[in-house]
């Protein structure tokens, strides 16, 4: 049983998606859209902790390509979905939170 | 149909906790199985002494405290309560505080999430 969480703000300007990052357990995942994938160059250094941290309880993160595109944020060694595979996660996944 | 919503907003700075309590009073009135969740900032909800008149806004702390009278249940985040130095006596009336693990269970027992989120 998995539950996708979706980031769609950038924890920049927003803290509260934190609340997401931190209920992540192992299995499930967490996809960052829309001004959500500027996490995926920086974050504010809590923010970034905590990212790890789900991380490492074997939590999956996921960036939209087509957002990341948009926005021409290049990054190296994250993830990559686009939206097809957004689909399949949403299916795959147990239910998702926004 | 089991529906959670979960609020994560303070009160009085946005409309989001009262847009929430809206859903949820509408949602339990019309008989659906309704659990409200008050998580991060949206703590500061179950707050009881709040006094808004000062500010000319409704009391929502009474307002989520009544939605026992639709049968909706109402739960707060012992994680969120903890990080904003919030004790349990000083809280309305409440169906109980959970832990993330058992709001993960709750998530995973429901038919449907609604988020209520502040934004700035």
């Amino acid at each position: 049983m998995g539950i996708l969480y979706v980031i769609s703000h950038s924890p920049f300007k927003r803290r509260d998606s934190v609340f997401h990052v931190r209920m992540a357990q192992k299995g499930d995942a967490i996809i960052f859209i829309q001004n959500g994938v500027v996490a995926a160059k920086a974050c504010p250094p809590e923010y970034k902790k905590d990212c790890e941290e789900a991380e490492a309880r074997g939590v999956k993160l996921y960036f939209l390509k087509e957002d990341l595109i948009a926005r021409g944020i290049k990054i190296e060694g994250k993830e990559t979905v686009d939206y097809d595979g957004f689909l399949d996660l949403i299916e795959k996944m147990d239910r998702v939170v926004h | 149909m089991k529906v959670l919503v979960l609020v994560n907003g303070a009160p009085y700075g946005t409309a989001t906790p009262a847009e929430a309590f809206r859903t949820i009073s509408g949602l339990a009135g019309m008989d659906v199985d309704t659990t409200c969740v008050l998580v991060e900032d949206g703590v500061y909800v179950a707050l009881k002494d709040q006094n808004p008149e000062t500010i000319d806004m409704q009391n929502l702390a009474k307002a989520y405290e009544m939605l026992k009278d639709f049968n909706a249940r109402v739960y707060i985040l012992k994680e969120s309560m903890e990080e904003r130095g919030i004790k349990e006596d000083e809280l309305i009336p409440h169906d109980g505080i959970i832990d993330r693990a058992k709001l993960r269970e709750m998530i995973l027992e429901k038919h449907c999430i609604i988020s209520f989120v502040s934004g700035g």
